[in-house]
C-alpha cells in the first residue's frame, strides 16, 4: 500500500534525557548564581534571564520532539492532540494577558516571545503526559 | 467501535505484546485498542485482522450509533 502519511518529525528518544539535564543544569547554575551574591548590572541580569530562558526552551524543546521508544500511530495521533491543546492554550493565553492587565489597572504589556513558547511547550509536554498515563490504564 | 481482538488473541494464545511485536506497535496501542479508546487506521486494522486470519468486518464493528 502507498504511503500517504509522513514520518512522525523527532528527534531520538534520548533528547528527553539531554532535555531534562538541560534544564536541571540550569536551575542548578541559577541558584548558584544567586548563591554567590556577585553584583550584575541590570544589562548583564537581563541577558542572563535571556540565556536562562533559552536553555529552557531547548531543554523543553527536547523534550517536546523526542520521539517514543517504539513511535506508533498512537503516539503520534496522542501527540497531535496536545500540540492543538498547547497551540490553543497559546491563544487563549495571549488573548487573557492584556485583559488582565487592564483588570489588575497595570500598563498594558506585550508578552514577551520566550515566556510564550515556554508556556506551550510546557502545556504540550503535560498534556502529552497525561494523555499518555490515561491510555496507559 | 466495537472489536473482539481480546477473544481473537485469547483463541491463539497471544500477549498483548506478542500481537504489538508482530504489528510493530506498542503494547499500550494494542491495551488501548482493545479497551475501544483508540481507534487503528485502516493499514493498522488490516495488519491486526491479517494476524488472526479474519476479515476486518469480523473483527471490528461499528456501534449502532455509529452506523
Amino acid at each position: 500500500m502507498k504511503k500517504t502519511k509522513g514520518k512522525a518529525v523527532g528527534v531520538p528518544n534520548y533528547f528527553k534525557k539531554i532535555g531534562i539535564v538541560l534544564i536541571v543544569l540550569v536551575i542548578v547554575v541559577m541558584f548558584i548564581l544567586k548563591g554567590i551574591h556577585y553584583n550584575f548590572d541590570a544589562t548583564q541580569k537581563e541577558n542572563i534571564k535571556i540565556i536562562y530562558m533559552t536553555l529552557i526552551n531547548i531543554g523543553l524543546a527536547f523534550i517536546a520532539l523526542a520521539k517514543e521508544k517504539i513511535e506508533d500511530e498512537m503516539f503520534v495521533f496522542l501527540k497531535l492532540k496536545s500540540f492543538y491543546g498547547a497551540f490553543f492554550f497559546g491563544i487563549v493565553f495571549t488573548i487573557i494577558y492584556p485583559i488582565l492587565d487592564v483588570i489588575t489597572n497595570d500598563d498594558i504589556q506585550q508578552i514577551p516571545a520566550q515566556q510564550l513558547v515556554t508556556m506551550m511547550l510546557f502545556s504540550h509536554i503535560s498534556t502529552y503526559f497525561l494523555l499518555k498515563r490515561s491510555e496507559n490504564k | 467501535m466495537k472489536n473482539t481482538l481480546k477473544v481473537e488473541r485469547a483463541k491463539l494464545n497471544l500477549t498483548q505484546q506478542d500481537l504489538a511485536d508482530k504489528v510493530k506497535v506498542s503494547r499500550q496501542t494494542i491495551n488501548s485498542i482493545e479497551t475501544e479508546r483508540y481507534t487503528p487506521s485502516t493499514v493498522l486494522a488490516l495488519k491486526i485482522s491479517k494476524v488472526f486470519a479474519i476479515s476486518v468486518n469480523e473483527l471490528f464493528t461499528l456501534e449502532e450509533h455509529e452506523k
